[in-house]
């Protein structure tokens, strides 16, 4: 069917202006696609019967002359002469139709009966194309000619009433694509877990509004960090950058037995690296001050440098016997669990010189 | 650190010593060389430390340092002043470098 409409197609859009080659191309598509029982009339054939131009017969007789005498039967053109009935207008074949009354069929009213032809054969080609499993892209086509041909042969062999049912009930509805429905749901479940996070998070901000009180007091910390004078800004220059005795002891630490050299707080420098000695001894300093004023300070045990170290680097691995001793009540004077921070330091990354040659050669 | 260990129990220990001498293990953090040195509790630990860099080639005379579990070491104090017993161990440890 298709096939046969294509080259129709392309004849329409050509327009009308060989109309024997149009009748041509009529004769052959009714030669192709319609049944035998089915005389292959357009409706603008009817139609021009219908209209029943007063100089019809005359004008039939000229054109009848000239025809060559093969083509129409002598038991036909009888009939049409008469003009009476109407099943001899709708048995009118085609080559009966000239290129003159074609023209004058164009000239008078075509545009109109076509228009309501062409709603009435998008309809029924929808409903065709449903029936046969088409979309209604290909088969709803308003020029196409099976489809038209195919609503005439309908029409005439059904009534009115039935046409009118026909085209009033409503094509089979047409189900929504998966996907979408598929979208909607992963979409409405998405919802539902944004949903259960936004309320989680209200939750714990809440939470956290509860516990920490707004009207917190800053604290100063102008105290903690006493600026400089500038005879000891001189001071720590010298010792950082001065280049003279490295061996020279600073400062001796009595209760850690630490001492700090020049050299060892020359890591204190722009970009340099930290030494053990110089966290630890920092360290102990932090908890003599946390000693010297329990109620300003927490109070915290301080591990050193090689606390984490002796416990969990070990050749064994993690060895809680090696340090067992560290933190007894004898030795420490209170009980670990006493304490309010216990803060240990993790070396992580750290170079560690065999013999430390090169530190003295720093 | 536990209570003094009672007094003929140390006397057992050293049978063949002197009562006042005990035996001090060095180890370093590798464990490869434990140092193992007996010294008078009234001796100074410098002692065992010149042993042990002796013992130890690679390490430098003078760096790292020694702790008594938390206790870091210094040369002139002794045994006795930091109650250590026979058999415990002192930690050598090398320096730590990073940040």
């Amino acid at each position: 069917m298709c096939r046969a409409a294509a080259p129709h197609h392309r004849k329409r859009r050509r327009g009308y202006s060989d109309d024997s080659d149009y009748s041509s191309a009529r004769r052959r598509i009714s030669g192709i696609i319609g049944p035998s029982n089915f005389p292959p009339v357009r409706s603008f054939g009817i139609r021009f019967a219908l209209a029943n131009a007063p100089y019809h017969c005359c004008k039939r007789r000229l054109h009848d002359a000239c025809r060559p005498a093969s083509t129409p039967t002598p038991r036909r053109r009888l009939r049409r002469r008469r003009g009476s009935s109407r099943s001899s207008i709708i048995s009118l074949h085609l080559p009966f139709i000239r290129p003159f009354s074609l023209r004058y069929f164009l000239a008078t009213g075509a545009s109109a009966p076509r228009r309501r032809r062409k709603s009435a054969a998008a309809d029924m080609g929808n409903y065709i194309s449903c029936l046969f499993g088409k979309s209604s892209s290909d088969g709803g086509e308003e020029d196409d000619l099976s489809v038209t041909a195919m609503v005439n042969a309908v029409r005439r062999g059904t009534d009115d009433a039935d046409i009118a049912a026909l085209e009033a009930s409503a094509p089979p509805e047409k189900r929504a694509p998966y996907h979408n429905e598929v979208f909607a749901r992963m979409n409405s479940r998405h919802d539902g877990r944004l949903e259960s996070i936004a309320t989680d998070r209200k939750l714990q901000r809440l939470r956290k509004a509860l516990l920490v009180p707004a009207d917190r007091p800053k604290e100063d910390m102008s105290e903690l960090f006493t600026p400089l004078t500038n005879e000891e800004e001189s001071e720590v220059n010298s010792i950082l950058y001065g280049c003279s005795h490295s061996k020279k002891i600073i400062v001796m630490h009595v209760p850690s037995n630490t001492e700090i050299t020049k050299e060892k707080l020359w890591c204190l420098r722009t970009c340099g690296w930290l030494n053990d000695e110089v966290i630890n001894l920092y360290l102990e300093l932090l908890k003599e001050r946390a000693e010297r004023e329990p109620q300003r300070f927490l109070k915290c045990h301080f591990f050193n440098t090689f606390f984490y170290k002796k416990l969990a680097c070990g050749k064994i691995g993690y060895d809680y016997q090696s340090v067992r001793r560290w933190t007894t009540l004898n030795k420490l004077g209170y009980g670990l669990a006493e304490c309010e921070k216990v803060i240990f330091l993790l070396l992580l990354a750290f170079l560690c010189f065999s013999g430390a040659s090169g530190i003295q050669n720093l | 650190m536990q209570a003094p260990a009672p007094a003929p129990e140390e006397d057992s220990k050293a049978g063949v010593k002197s009562p006042e001498f005990i035996t001090i293990k060095v180890v370093d953090q590798e464990e490869r060389r434990p140092v193992r040195h007996t010294i008078r509790t009234t001796d100074k630990l410098q002692v065992v430390m010149d042993r042990y860099y002796s013992e130890a080639p690679e390490v430098t005379y003078g760096t790292g340092s020694f702790y008594f579990d938390d206790i870091r070491l210094k040369g002139d104090k002794t045994p006795a002043q930091l109650k250590m017993e026979d058999g415990d161990i002192i930690d050598y440890f090398a320096p730590q470098i990073g940040g």
